[in-house]
């Protein structure tokens, strides 16, 4: 069993996962990863998908031609790995939507954001949040923030806690940022970065080895990215309860999530959230071939804030 | 009962045109409906919507692996409503690696398929993706997908192959019916071509609502709206408004003749089933 922490929680894992961060042996586990037999379909699904099914406490994700997973009540995943498949792919899918489902069902908020930490004074003072559907440019920002110095707290998903003092964190997630072939041009990076799966021009910026896992961080401002057909980036502040809005649109696996009955809980952190940091849209023209703009303009915002 | 009415056709054949005289007919109502709110979304290779229904990213995913969920996808929706849906696509009808068809006729009511002078398709085409008549001309000529090289922000990958075989694809192939129509003649006669294609979809005969939803949806108002507050539809890399300029035979003033003779090479045989070649050869 390796020993591995990821989104806050203590994972034993029989999988091998580089990625992630290594965990602390003497505590308990949160989240164990095994494999074994995964069954067909769950009983009585409340929610079906074409690759999923959901109840209130288990999750069942087919990903055809890799793995089959299992997640019950946010503590067990079972993997059954299909004939023929890749380590690269069975550990893609587990890191993303596996967790996001695990992490639902623990009444955890995991976002589709990408963070990063946010210094005041030289000390790190919170974290900022790129939120927005799969394309929107939330990776290639937090990389490019993260090759001018900012330290990466996660990539793709972002898991939201409300603290005892009702003050919404963001946890670590793992030493990642998953990238496409034209952003790691872009931004200039080596060529031979190792692709997430065989055959995609998708590769991985792993950084494990080469820095520290940051404490969870208060949320400061989560700006969601999105394509627009202006000429240049526009950035408009979000008020009242339309932040909440913004922030349950970009909720992972919100198709699903409520049928775990955790979104009461949910919505509590989410209201908490909207409380305490700046929720901003921000639009971009389409195929840009710089990000530079961009970072200014969300810096700018989190500055003057 | 439910099921998929597919509105299939190659790019810039009049799809858009045909979803806003359907949009129109269906919703009735005062004023011409938005360009930006057409019948016919989300497209069939919409990656938002795939997303959401395989509770997957796309961006994680192979070809083949998008590839082979889509018909489900479909099916999925399909099942989940209770009305019909109406749904655009430009993919070519196929067979897909593993046995399944693309376009799963488990999910398929029936198809209108659109046809349009690919020498004007070449025009407008080239317009849309902003690049030059002959560049599209090897688009049109070649078995090609829109591809995966660049990101495709919204949008799966979508396989056409060439303008030809993208025809016989759906008119060649007996999982569900299909209706063709030529945009020359929804041009020269639209009341009758739309009226045979909403008898054939299943809704009732107006003429009157007919009537008007023509009437919303001409090249002006069409133009109009694209002037006052733009269309989602029209690519950044566009050389021109979407709605330019509609008509047909404009490709006489455009191409050149390697271009013409180029077209009708690749799709000669097509061309004349569709009253585009004579059997001498000459254009019409």
């Amino acid at each position: 069993m390796y020993c591995y922490q990821a989104y806050g929680l203590q994972v034993r894992s029989v999988i091998e996962c580089p990625e992630l961060w290594a965990g602390d042996p003497a505590l308990p586990a949160d989240l164990t990863v095994e494999l074994g037999p995964v069954p067909e379909a769950l009983d009585n699904p409340g929610k079906v998908g074409v690759t999923y099914q959901a109840t209130r406490n288990e999750f069942l994700l087919t990903a055809r031609g890799v793995a089959r997973y299992w997640v019950r009540h946010g503590t067990h995943v079972t993997v059954q790995r299909q004939d023929g498949s890749d380590d690269d792919s069975v550990r893609l899918f587990l890191l993303g939507l596996v967790f996001s489902a695990a992490l639902n069902q623990r009444g955890d908020a995991p976002l589709h954001a990408s963070a990063i930490v946010v210094e005041r004074d030289g000390l790190p003072a919170g974290a900022v949040l790129f939120a927005g559907d799969s394309g929107r440019g939330k990776s290639t920002l937090a990389a490019a923030f993260r090759q001018c110095g900012f330290v990466s707290l996660s990539d793709d998903i972002s898991v939201l806690r409300r603290q005892a003092d009702g003050k919404v964190f963001v946890y670590p997630a793992f030493a990642q940022i998953k990238l496409w072939q034209e952003s790691v041009q872009m931004l200039d990076l080596p060529d031979d970065l190792p692709a997430i799966r065989p055959n995609l021009r998708k590769y991985a910026m792993r950084f494990a080895g080469d820095s520290q896992m940051s404490p969870p961080l208060p949320v400061i401002a989560v700006y969601g990215l999105d394509v627009g057909k202006g000429a240049g980036v526009r950035l408009q502040p979000i008020e009242g309860f339309d932040k909440v809005k913004k922030l349950q649109d970009n909720i992972f696996g919100r198709q699903y999530a409520q049928v775990m009955g955790q979104h009461g809980r949910q919505f509590a952190a989410l209201l908490a959230l909207a409380q305490q940091a700046r929720v901003c849209a921000v639009e971009r023209p389409e195929g840009v071939p710089s990000v530079v703009e961009l970072m200014r303009a969300v810096q700018a915002d989190w500055e003057q804030s | 009962m439910s099921g998929i009415y597919w509105l299939a056709s190659y790019p810039k054949s009049g799809n858009t045109w045909f979803r806003a005289v359907l949009s129109n007919f269906l919703r009735s109502s005062e004023q011409p409906v938005s360009i930006n709110d057409l019948e016919g979304g989300p497209i069939a290779t919409d990656q938002q919507w795939f997303n959401q229904l395989t509770g997957l990213d796309a961006g994680d995913l192979l070809v083949d692996e998008i590839d082979q969920l889509r018909p489900a996808v479909y099916e999925h929706a399909a099942a989940a409503s209770a009305e019909p849906l109406y749904l655009k696509i430009h993919d070519a009808c196929r067979r897909l690696a593993d046995g399944q068809w693309l376009v799963s006729a488990r999910a398929t009511r029936a198809a209108v398929y659109l046809v349009r002078n690919p020498l004007d398709v070449v025009v407008s085409y080239a317009h849309h993706r902003g690049i030059t008549p002959a560049e599209c001309v090897r688009v049109l000529n070649r078995a090609e997908a829109t591809g995966r090289g660049r990101m495709q922000l919204k949008q799966l990958p979508c396989y056409m192959g060439s303008w030809s075989e993208h025809v016989a694809s759906w008119l060649e192939q007996d999982l569900f019916p299909v209706l063709p129509l030529r945009y020359e003649d929804m041009l020269a006669a639209p009341e009758r071509c739309f009226a045979e294609a909403l008898q054939f979809l299943q809704l009732p005969h107006d003429s009157t609502r007919l009537a008007t939803a023509l009437r919303f949806s001409s090249l002006d108002e069409l133009q109009r709206q694209e002037q006052v507050c733009g269309f989602d539809e029209r690519p950044a890399a566009s050389s021109a408004a979407f709605f330019r300029s509609g008509r047909a035979g404009g490709w006489r003033d455009v191409l050149a003749a390697a271009d013409v003779d180029a077209i009708v090479q690749a799709h000669g045989p097509v061309m004349r089933r569709f009253g585009y070649l004579a059997d001498d050869g000459s254009l019409l």
